[in-house]
């Protein structure tokens, strides 16, 4: 069997029973998990609806039509598999961090998106669900429609295993999809949402009006979360290497960890206020975790209404 | 002119040290990490917001880092503020200096440190440099008394500044005593007629207590005394031998003697096991150890046996000090064996208060034992005359005729011969027998004085004029002994003096005879006691004065003291050397110092005064002279270096600090001020680190 990159056997055996289910409605082409928007064939009785041309004949409720003399149509229940995107960020921002000493103990921002992509692929393929990908940044992207055949985990695989380059490019990205994905869908967008706030908040506002059912998975490393650096130090970006910063580290730590804070409230909150499940994650954590939690999160609030 | 000066100005140096925190700031800068990293844009915008409060604060520490490493080397070089005074500026000004050049001024603090006269030079030049102007006029004086007249000296006001200034470099400390009364009275002579200017005379000395700094006013000119006290920075630690006695040690051996080291420390600090060096002849002869409590003296007795006959010049020393000219003294002595006698006795007697030279015998053997004396009878075996120094014939009749032609050689020799008189001698037979060694020829004896009824019995008559003036009168004359105490009844007469006979009498009887005669024969004397040794003739055995007078005279006659102490000067100190002969004398002066010649003056040979201690020697004809060396010593006055408080200096002029010298409570010292300085930079330094 060919090895599908990014994907980790171990957190495979340990992945949870329980099914990824969309919040929200989400429409698909074959019957499966997922609530459909749309009334199908399914046994459960829902409503009548008065008949109009076009509705199935069958439908039709006669003894109602007995009762009332008028054309009543019943209406079930739909049951339909899930449309899935995985929307990846694979902007150079991703590829942090780059010392060989700290890649030893954890992964890329990167690394560890794609591997959550995967993870997520692949639950979701095991309950049969279509899953699509989009891995962006602002010079290349690599989409794949969604599809819910299982071998179809290596094309995603490969499709996102390419390193990082280039600056984000989100709005323009969320607005394409927004575009183009007429049918709801179930949306995982994994970043660390290194760019305008306020774009953002726009365009995520736009896809849940749209009908999409959002997970945002915020991806940091600890080094940009706990800023452990003490010396004078040439800080050098990541997505335009000549953007450079020399300073003394210590000294503007207090500054830094300020406006971080400010940015990580800010994200939440615009998930917050627009319905969107939120993850911030420490590339620290083990992924197993992280997928448990997405999956039992998910389980309990779809129980909860 | 306001300045400000250093008394440490090698911590100046330490300034450099403010490279320091430049240098790491600037490294640390360059060494910067490189780091690729995501999150630039909270960083740049934190940095935005901080940029000008981070640069300042940076600024600020390295410039409160830098302050503070200046602030601490120009604390620990003692900066303080020298303030200029005198009067109108506008007007020129005539200064006289005064430089202490004494002993005293050779303190250094360290072996390698400059002198107080050093520092005190440096101070004066330093001032001329910068207060004295073109219009100005200078003189230059000495500190230390003047006793000749001094080449570099300034007497006159000059307005050449460099000349004198080249004059100072020639200068150099003495050993001499200062006296700046002196010089201050010569400098006001010099200012006298000087109108229309500001006149000052400006003394450079480090005030110690011996230092005479009250002086007369000669007039009522206005004349500014100031005086700049160069002091060591921490309280002077000097000893100083101040005297070496040297005297027979008879008790603990016949050859032995004393050296009395006599030591003071004019210090707080006590010593312990101060090493002390007896040093003869340039070879170290004994070594002790004394302790020398704080400013107190202590003794240190060496005894060293010389038994042989010999000049010994050497010095007791001990380890160097700061002021180390008074740690050697030095000194002279001349020892001679002691002398052996032969007494020939004519009339012995079995009653020993009756024998001829009982007396004589006994006052030759005191306890010190200073004579070896060996007795015979004329008519025994005489041992030969050459193993003695002193031969005394008493009451001599007949000596066996071989041994009696021994003597005038051995007189001729340098032996010495005592001859006194009595009821055996015969004149005639005594005439032949010595007739090249009488002083004069025996006439016959003599009552002293007859009754006048010619009853014959004797009355006797004082002995009297003395030659006070001879070396075996001298001393006893001088100690008040009256020789005219004692009488005789009976006397051997003498011939008048004849024109070949050398014979000088030393002592008449009142009445106008010869007592006691001398005749120089070869490089020997002659005696001729013109009475008897013991009680017959006269009562002068009895007398107190003749025990050490008859030591005197067989000292005398045995060519010199037994021991001969040198003669010790003070450095300048002038005299007159008697020594034989009247060649030019040439003295051989201790290294470093110029040899001088010696003409005979009718006084002796003038000696001009030592400009450094030592033993001085001499030589006549390229040949050094068998006589002792001047051995000349510091004043211990001069090491006396406890300085005199402000308060004394102040009653005789202004007191001015100098730089480099010590402060008193007067002085405007600014180091309290930048310590007080530092306190705050540490502080702002926290505050910057902790609060920016």
């Amino acid at each position: 069997m060919r090895r599908i990159p990014f994907l980790d056997p171990q957190v495979l055996t340990k992945l949870p029973p329980i099914a990824l289910k969309a919040l929200r409605d989400v429409e698909g082409a074959l019957a499966g998990l997922h609530q459909s928007p749309h009334h199908g064939q399914s046994i459960e009785f829902t409503e009548h609806k008065e008949y109009s041309p076009g509705d199935e004949i069958r439908h039709i409720d006669w003894k109602l039509f007995a009762k009332s003399d008028r054309y009543y149509v019943k209406q079930f229940e739909d049951e339909t598999n899930l449309r899935g995107y995985i929307l990846l960020d694979a902007s150079a921002s991703m590829n942090y961090p780059q010392h060989p000493k700290d890649r030893e103990q954890r992964p890329t921002k990167y690394h560890y998106a794609a591997s959550l992509a995967i993870a997520l692929a692949y639950l979701l393929l095991r309950q049969r669900d279509a899953i699509g990908l989009l891995a962006f940044n602002s010079k290349q992207q690599h989409y794949l429609p969604p599809k819910s055949q299982p071998s179809y985990l290596l094309p995603l695989a490969q499709a996102i295993d390419h390193p990082p380059q280039e600056s984000t490019a989100l709005p323009e990205n969320l607005r394409r999809l927004a575009e183009t994905t007429r049918r709801r869908s179930l949306l995982f967008l994994i970043s660390d949402f290194f760019s305008d706030p306020d774009q953002l908040e726009g365009l995520l506002k736009q896809l849940v009006h749209r009908g999409h059912d959002i997970v945002l998975f915020h991806l940091l490393d600890p080094d940009e979360v706990d800023f452990p650096f003490r010396d004078q130090t040439l800080f050098e970006d990541l997505e335009s290497p000549t953007t450079r910063l020399q300073i003394d580290a210590q000294a503007i730590r207090p500054y830094y960890l300020q406006e971080l804070q400010q940015f990580l409230d800010r994200i939440e909150h615009i998930a917050k206020r627009s319905g969107i499940t939120y993850h911030r994650i420490r590339t620290d954590t083990p992924m197993i975790q992280v997928i448990r939690n997405v999956i039992l999160r998910r389980a309990r609030a779809r129980k909860r209404p | 002119m306001n300045a400000i000066s250093f008394l440490q100005p090698v911590f100046l140096y330490g300034l450099l040290a403010i490279s320091i925190p430049i240098l790491i700031h600037l490294i640390s800068r360059r060494r910067a990490v490189r780091w690729p990293f995501a999150a630039m844009e909270f960083l740049l915008r934190s940095h935005r917001r901080v940029a000008r409060r981070l640069r300042l604060k940076q600024f600020l520490l390295l410039l409160l880092r830098c302050l503070l490493i200046a602030g601490l080397a120009l604390a620990f070089a003692k900066p303080f503020f020298q303030r200029a005074q005198g009067s109108s500026p506008a007007q020129p000004a005539a200064y006289v200096f005064v430089l202490d050049d004494s002993m005293s001024m050779r303190y250094r603090e360290a072996p390698n440190a400059p002198t107080l006269f050093d520092r005190a030079r440096s101070s004066m030049q330093r001032w001329i440099r910068r207060n004295a102007r073109g219009e100005d006029r200078l003189a230059l004086l000495r500190g230390a008394a003047v006793t000749q007249p001094q080449r570099n000296e300034q007497t006159e006001l000059t307005f050449d500044k460099n000349t004198l200034l080249n004059k100072l470099d020639a200068w150099r400390a003495t050993y001499e005593n200062s006296d700046l009364a002196a010089a201050i009275l010569r400098a006001q002579t010099i200012l006298q007629k000087q109108r229309g200017v500001r006149a000052q005379i400006l003394v450079f000395s480090d005030f110690t207590q011996h230092s005479q700094i009250t002086y007369p006013r000669l007039t009522d000119q206005d004349i500014l005394v100031r005086f700049f006290p160069i002091r060591p920075t921490r309280p002077a630690e000097n000893r100083a031998i101040l005297s070496v006695q040297v005297s027979p040690a008879p008790d603990i051996g016949q050859d032995a003697y004393q050296f009395d080291v006599l030591l003071r420390n004019f210090s707080a600090k006590p010593y312990n096991d101060l090493p002390v060096t007896l040093v003869l002849n340039e070879m170290p002869r004994a070594r002790g150890f004394v302790r020398l409590p704080p400013w107190g003296t202590a003794q240190k007795r060496f005894v060293v046996q010389l038994p042989q006959t010999g000049n010994y010049a050497g010095y007791a020393q001990i380890a160097p000090d700061g002021l180390d000219a008074d740690d050697r003294y030095y000194f002279s002595l001349r020892t001679r064996k002691r002398p052996s006698i032969l007494l020939v006795n004519g009339d012995p007697r079995p009653i020993s208060y009756l024998d001829e030279i009982f007396y004589l015998t006994n006052a030759l053997r005191d306890d010190q034992l200073p004579f070896r004396v060996e007795i015979k009878q004329a008519t025994a075996d005489l041992p030969p005359a050459n193993k003695f120094d002193v031969i005394a014939l008493s009451n001599i009749e007949q000596l066996p005729t071989a041994w009696q032609e021994q003597l005038p050689a051995y007189v001729a020799r340098g032996g010495g011969l005592f001859l006194s008189m009595g009821n055996q001698v015969r004149p005639e037979a005594f005439n032949v027998a010595f007739a090249d060694l009488l002083p004069r020829q025996l006439r016959g004896v003599a009552f002293a004085a007859q009754r006048p009824d010619g009853t014959g019995v004797a009355l006797s008559r004082f002995f009297g004029e003395v030659q006070v003036n001879h070396p075996i009168f001298q001393r006893m004359y001088r100690d008040g002994i009256l020789f005219q105490s004692a009488r005789a009844t009976k006397l051997m007469l003498v011939e008048t003096r004849r024109a070949q006979e050398s014979g000088e009498i030393l002592w008449r009887f009142s009445h106008g005879p010869p007592a006691l005669l001398e005749r120089k024969v070869g490089q020997g004397r002659v005696l001729l006691l013109t009475t008897t040794i013991d009680r017959d003739w006269t009562d002068l055995p009895i007398r107190p004065f003749f025990q050490p007078w008859i030591q005197h005279v067989f000292t005398y006659l045995a060519g010199g003291a037994r021991f001969h102490r040198g003669r010790t000067l003070r450095i300048a100190q002038k005299t007159h050397i008697q020594l034989p002969g009247q060649d030019t004398l040439r003295v051989l002066p201790p290294k470093g110092v110029p040899s001088v010649l010696l003409r005979p003056e009718e006084r002796g040979f003038p000696f001009p005064g030592a400009p450094q201690p030592g033993n001085y020697h001499f030589e006549r004809q390229g040949k050094q002279i068998d006589s002792l060396p001047l051995s000349v010593n510091i004043d211990p006055a001069e090491s006396d270096i406890r300085p005199l408080s402000d308060q004394e200096i102040q009653k005789s002029g202004q007191l001015t600090q100098t730089s480099r010298a010590g402060f008193s409570s007067q002085s405007e010292r600014l180091w309290p001020f930048l310590l007080f300085a530092l306190l705050l930079f540490f502080f702002l330094e926290a505050v910057a680190l902790r609060f920016l």
